[in-house]
């Protein structure tokens, strides 16, 4: 085929070199970016399930229906029951209410349990569950009942020995301050102990994983009654989950804004690629090729390039992708699924929707050349309108962010911002560039160098354009790396709290601080906890406050409370304000979220049972929390004196030097203190937070690359008009020097324009991630005002005049030779 | 026929005006007159690269008139070659891809395509340069191939705007002969534009070209 000849003679030629590596670039940029960001969303899933003991949990206050666990079979999906109910286990002479639950082998689907041989063992994962005739408890009940493994236990009307410490249960929701002790026991002892009776408050807790989990999911949901709640994998585990979460919206912003960089180089080189084509499309019609045929070739010219590029593109983000993914897989202890055919498609149609979209007018273009071209060079092509042209390259970044977040919201804002920035760009810079000519004065080769700038608004407004935005994206990119890596460092610093320490006594506060110092350790705040249940909101009971809905699963039970007059440094207020030292008792901030689900205002009153008792506090203000940050929070923070006069323990969490060895040596000093180390926890996260900041900075580099090839694309686009300047120029006797200069003075304009430009869309633009994206604090980077010009200025200066010295060391001569070919 | 365009305010400027012109099978016809008298026009009018105002052009008695560009260009296909001032040769090509482009485009398989074009290549004397890009040759070099590329599909008319007007004198020369041998060894129908006098004084018949009137000098 000739298009194919024709295609291979440009490519050795080396005139399709900027626009295959730009295709490539854009693909690549991509395919690592989609795998990276599916593969972690599938891996965080895979986490999730595990932490819900399965793919999907149905709990209800009834066993479940026999027609559905048919319905779980014939799709192939696995099941396990399990039944869960508060009861009083006793030892010796104390009592003390516990969360039974009751569970059968298979328990649990996904995920592990942990145990430990003894109190002050270290926990290790066990795919077993406890014999009949014995049970495990966790540290909270062995502490308050003060046992150990071999003891044994009063389960209703039997006897089981204590046989493990369950240190860690999957499927067990709450953070660590809602903690009420666990007792496990398998299911064949159940109708001895003779613990469920009529009016028992049971809750039959359904898991279920694989086989076709999403059409059972549909079935069950079309017949779920207001009683059973279904549950999937949707949320993850907070601390991880908003680290990944940020990540992957990162990756996801990072790599679009690397794609349209690249979009900005493909439409640059393919309008340069048309415009050489001009005449030889003309004179393929002298041969006697019809318009349709002339299109045909350089059409197929274009689809084969874009298919030979975008395949790279693919291959070389596949590579990158394993060495990023699967380092960040093996942080995530858990077996990922392979890496799916998706990416490498949706790198294939970025491929052709960037070309399509922003070579599909150059291409019209050639199709139109009329055959008179040949001999008068200025008969007048039909050019698609300027107008034309946006709509397309609009239409191709509206289809890549949509493909890209399957989000119709976020592509629409996408396209908002890109088309708010081009008209500012454009509005601006022309007011910038015309307001240039005092700078003429400085010099004669200034003034070769401006009236360049001035003379084609259109040509120095859209390298001005071209610089800006690229500056732009640049910044942006780097801007929230390294603001998004040093935010997860501050939220998980290097000495953030590893144990947490729980039903601390007043007696024993002093010297358990006492220990825990001289020990090395540091310690969180100790914050008084009393137990209570949500009852009112406005002296509405809370389920007619919400009416009719499900409460939120943290308000569902007792829920840890505290007052404190001190805000803690990983929270802030978003909503109302914080307690000062002049507000007495009755006063409560609420974390964010929950005040959301519980449909609060600011002003509202919320009662609480404690015990016999009742407590009633005005709500005035909310919290964003930082979960990650191992640090004692709390949902509901009262004000100073709101609690004391109910009996507390305290609650604290510590950094232990040596947290395994001392945890030991503090759980034997005081035995009814219950000690948690969140070490692996910690240790994943930070390891996680890691590899994703690698896999950040890939990206950037992405950015990089894409700003560059938008640079050289631009500079290539307006050689030939340099070329034919210069050689004029030095025909009427201008030097090396003079010309040098100019075209130092040309684009070190062009880039300080640039540099303030970018600092300006760079400030708004961060203002909107920042707050509506992120919800990250954004302050105005005005540093960047100063130094942004600066290295843009520098950077396309050097660049520029660099490129653009082929324009200046050919012997006039041979340039107009070439200009005029 | 007569041809004339509408300047930028709506004013028509006549070009050409009631022209009648025949030429026949295996002529040699120079087109001169001064700069801007519409030789160009003229040659493109005559190729079918545009259509007259009003009036015909009729081709092997086929008119070019009421038909769309691309059914004038399959009247053009294989049967016209052009040669051009400014040589028009694909920067990226090679000597030899840009003379096999036109037999290519006719569907000749890329065997057939490279042994015309190559024994073309030799017969207008670059035998030594088939694998150069343009940058890489002369001018009268680059005209060579173009020369080649013309001829290589053995056209029935061949159409010359200037073809010696990017060149020095002796490099003309040298033009104008190959153009006249060939000519004469293939019988192909020559009709070109030129200000230069010596190649007008080859052709057969000379037409002048001024104020929009055709008058025969020679002939």
């Amino acid at each position: 085929m000739i298009a194919l000849r024709l295609l291979w003679r440009e490519f050795s030629s080396g005139q399709l070199t900027l626009l295959a590596l730009a295709i490539v670039v854009s693909v690549a940029a991509m395919t690592t970016t989609e795998v990276l960001t599916d593969r972690i969303d599938r891996a965080m899933r895979a986490d999730a399930a595990a932490l819900l003991g399965g793919d999907l949990k149905l709990r209800a206050p009834r066993p479940i229906e026999t027609e559905w666990l048919a319905q779980a079979k014939s799709r192939g999906v696995l099941v396990t029951e399990t039944i869960e109910f508060p009861s009083v286990i006793g030892s010796g002479s104390t009592f003390e209410l516990t969360g039974i639950k009751i569970i059968t082998d298979g328990y649990p689907l996904k995920g592990q349990l942990e145990i430990a041989d003894s109190r002050a063992g270290i926990g290790y994962p066990t795919s077993r569950i406890p014999d009949p005739g014995t049970a495990w408890a966790d540290p909270q009940l062995v502490s308050k009942l003060n046992i150990d493994v071999g003891d044994r236990v009063s389960v209703g009307e039997i006897e089981l020995e204590i046989t493990k410490i369950l240190v860690f249960e999957p499927d067990r929701g709450g953070s660590f301050v809602s903690l009420t002790p666990r007792l496990l026991m398998n299911r064949v002892d159940l109708e001895s102990s003779q613990l469920i009776q009529p009016g028992s408050r049971v809750r039959y807790v359904t898991l279920f994983a694989d086989g076709d989990i999403q059409g059972f999911q549909a079935y069950v949901e079309s017949k779920l009654d207001i009683s059973q709640r279904l549950r999937g994998v949707v949320d993850g585990r907070p601390e991880v989950g908003n680290a990944l979460t940020r990540a992957t919206t990162y990756l996801s912003l990072a790599g679009l804004l690397t794609v349209l960089l690249s979009g900005a180089a493909i439409a640059m080189t393919a309008n340069r690629w048309a415009s050489d084509h001009v005449t030889d499309s003309a004179l393929f019609r002298t041969f006697g090729l019809s318009g349709r045929e002339t299109f045909k070739i350089f059409a197929a010219e274009l689809v084969v390039l874009g298919v030979v590029a975008s395949s790279f593109g693919v291959i070389i983000g596949y590579v990158l992708q394993i060495v990023l993914v699967d380092s960040i897989a093996g942080l995530l202890t858990i077996s990922l699924p392979e890496p799916s055919g998706r990416p490498a498609l949706l790198g294939l149609l970025t491929g052709f929707v960037t070309l399509l979209g922003f070579a599909a007018p150059a291409l019209i273009l050639l199709s139109n050349v009329p055959p008179i071209r040949v001999f008068k060079r200025d008969y007048p092509v039909a050019v698609m309108g300027q107008l034309g042209r946006y709509l397309f390259a609009l239409f191709a970044v509206g289809a890549l962010g949509y493909l890209y977040s399957n989000d119709l919201r976020l592509t629409g804002w996408v396209l908002l911002a890109v088309i708010i920035l081009v008209t500012a760009v454009t509005l601006i810079g022309r007011i910038i560039i015309r307001g240039l000519s005092p700078l003429e004065r400085l010099s004669p080769a200034w003034r070769f160098g401006i009236q360049q700038l001035i003379r084609d608004p259109a040509s120095s407004g859209a390298q001005l354009m071209a610089f800006s935005l690229t500056a732009l994206a640049v910044a942006m990119v780097a801007l929230i790396r390294f603001d998004l890596i040093s935010t997860w460092e501050t939220q998980v610093p290097n000495d953030a709290p590893n144990t947490f320490a729980l039903n601390i006594t007043d007696q024993d506060q002093a010297n358990f601080i006492q220990a825990v110092i001289s020990k090395g350790g540091d310690l969180a705040p100790l914050y008084p906890i009393v137990r209570g249940r949500l009852e009112t909101v406005n002296g509405t009971l809370l389920v007619e406050h919400l009416g009719g809905m499900e409460p939120p699963g943290s308000v569902r039970r007792e829920l840890s409370l505290t007052e404190s007059g001190v805000l803690g440094r990983d929270n802030f207020i978003d909503r109302g304000r914080f307690f000062t030292s002049t507000d007495g008792p009755g006063l409560v901030t609420v974390e964010s979220k929950l005040f959301d689900e519980l449909g609060l205002e600011i002003g509202d009153f919320i009662g609480y049972t404690i015990g016999p008792d009742r407590v009633s506090a005005e709500v005035i203000g909310t919290r964003k929390v930082q979960w990650e940050s191992m640090l004692p929070n709390f949902f509901m923070i009262f004000s100073p004196g709101t609690l004391e006069p109910f009996q507390s323990t305290r609650l604290t969490s510590m950094r232990l030097p040596n947290p395994s060895a001392q945890t030991a040596e503090i759980s034997r000093e005081f035995r009814q203190v219950t000690l948690l180390s969140v070490d692996a926890i910690l240790n994943q996260i930070r390891g996680i937070l890691a590899r994703v900041s690698q896999a950040v900075s890939v990206v950037l580099y992405f950015v990089l690359v894409g700003g560059i090839l938008v640079l050289a694309a631009s500079i290539q686009t307006s050689l030939p008009e340099r070329r034919k300047e210069s050689a004029i120029l030095r025909s009427l006797g201008g030097s090396d020097d003079l010309l040098s200069q100019s075209q130092w003075a040309e684009f070190l304009t062009l880039g300080v324009v640039s540099g303030l430009l970018a600092a300006l869309g760079t400030d708004f633009l961060s203002w909107f991630v920042y707050s509506k994206v992120f919800n990250l604090e954004w302050s105005s980077k005005w540093q960047g005002w100063g130094f942004a010009p600066v290295i843009t200025g520098a950077i396309v200066g050097v660049i520029g005049r660099w490129s653009a010295r082929q324009a200046r060391q050919m012997p006039p001569a041979y340039l107009l030779k070439i200009a005029d070919t | 026929m007569s041809h004339g365009f509408e300047d930028q305010t709506g004013h028509r400027l006549s070009v050409l005006e009631s022209l009648e012109l025949k030429i026949n099978p295996g002529d040699s016809v120079a087109i001169v007159g001064p700069s801007g008298s519409g030789k160009s026009t003229l040659l493109s009018l005559l190729a079918g690269l545009d259509v007259p105002g009003s009036g015909d052009i009729l081709f092997n008695g086929e008119t070019f008139s009421g038909l769309t560009e691309d059914q004038r260009a399959s009247i053009r296909r294989g049967r016209i070659g052009f040669v051009f001032q400014s040589f028009q040769l694909l920067q990226g090509l090679t000597a030899l891809e840009n003379v096999m482009l036109p037999l290519e485009l006719m569907g000749l398989s890329v065997n057939e395509s490279k042994q015309r074009s190559t024994s073309w290549l030799d017969r207008v004397g670059l035998e030594a340069r088939i694998h150069h890009r343009p940058r890489m040759l002369s001018g009268g070099e680059q005209q060579r191939v173009a020369v080649a590329r013309a001829f290589v599909n053995e056209p029935a008319l061949l159409f010359a705007d200037e073809p010696t007007g990017n060149l020095d004198r002796k490099t003309g020369e040298s033009i104008t002969e190959l153009l006249f041998k060939l000519n004469r060894e293939t019988g192909t129908t020559l009709i070109l534009v030129t200000h230069d006098e010596r190649l007008a004084d080859q052709c057969r018949r000379i037409l002048h070209l001024e104020d929009g009137q055709l008058n025969e000098v020679a002939g």
